[in-house]
């Protein structure tokens, strides 16, 4: 059985999903890559887009979300981070 | 009272001073970058290893210091040695044990998942108490480090295993050449000349460490 996700892993795919979708990616598109609900999905980018980690644009009348620089830093830490705790034995 | 206190061989003074400031910034950096991962996840065993390995980046910080001061002692004076060249000596190798063995025992605390204070503090006691009323401390110091280090290099062993990439296969490498290290330490003791192969045995460790950091910082995905 797979393990439950922590709130950082979540927020982690959030934003590696947005960065895979060449950071420019429609809110069904995160929800579907995520694998959250429509409720937490709101919650979660709500609390990213205050913390400065993604950011909303609007094109033609379609609301997208990219990652901010802040948010990229994030991305290359937490895996820095992540690599270091595995090698070292920390779940 | 210089025989009983120093074990390296006279002409590897300077050499070692340099390996310990090595060892420190290593094990300096590894505690900075769990720090950094304790910030990021507040996981609370990222603490326990950063902690770890500061008080590890202290005893060699501390011994090298000490040493090297005590080094500059010994050469402003030419007849007798000097009774500060003693207190320093004694200073640096005291400060080095004690913060190796508090160390140590994190690292073992931390591969053990084990969260209750009162365990690090009774293996502290204990280990303290068995190196301070021994006639050789040096041996029950380096076989109280090798037993801990057994434990640890297991525990790194057994995540190789589980994860089969270079850098746990860096990490598991570095822990079993300090345990030889440490190992070779102990019949140094008796066969001085062994000393210098130990102290290499613990550069081949902590170089090891450091590629080990150098991959992960260097890694993009």
């Amino acid at each position: 059985m797979k393990k439950k996700r922590n709130k950082l892993e979540i927020v982690y795919d959030i934003m590696r999903a947005i960065m895979d979708q060449k950071n420019r990616v429609r809110p069904t598109q995160i929800l579907y890559k995520s694998n959250l609900s429509h409720k937490m999905l709101v919650e979660y980018i709500n609390e990213l887009v205050g913390k400065g980690l993604i950011e909303e644009v609007e094109e033609d009348k379609k609301r997208y979300y990219c990652l901010t620089k802040k948010g990229f830093r994030f991305i290359e830490d937490y895996e820095k981070v992540k690599a270091f705790m595995e090698c070292y034995g920390i779940e | 009272m210089i025989s009983i206190i120093e074990i390296s061989p006279t002409w590897f003074y300077n050499y070692n001073i340099i390996l310990e400031m090595f060892f420190a910034v290593i094990s300096g950096l590894i505690s900075w970058f769990g720090a950094k991962a304790y910030r990021i996840t507040k996981k609370n065993e990222a603490k326990i290893l950063s902690r770890a390995f500061l008080f590890i980046s202290l005893s060699y910080l501390l011994e090298g210091v000490f040493s090297w001061l005590s080094i500059r002692e010994i050469l402003n004076k030419s007849s007798q040695i000097p009774w500060s060249y003693l207190l320093l000596r004694t200073t640096a190798i005291y400060s080095h044990k004690l913060f190796m063995l508090l160390g140590l025992i994190a690292l073992f605390i931390f591969t053990i998942k084990e969260k209750r204070k009162e365990v690090f503090i009774i293996l502290t006691a204990i280990s303290i108490l068995t190196i301070s009323f021994q006639n050789s401390c040096w041996m029950s110091f380096f076989l109280l480090n090798t037993i801990f280090l057994l434990f640890i290099s297991q525990y790194y062993l057994k995540n190789y295993m589980r994860r089969k990439n270079l850098a746990s296969l860096l990490t598991s490498c570095a822990f079993i050449l300090m345990t030889l290290a440490n190992i070779t330490l102990a019949i140094s003791i008796e066969n001085p000349i062994l000393y210098v192969p130990s102290q290499c045995l613990n550069l081949g460790a902590y170089t090891a460490l450091l590629t080990n950091l150098y991959i992960i910082l260097k890694a993009r995905k």
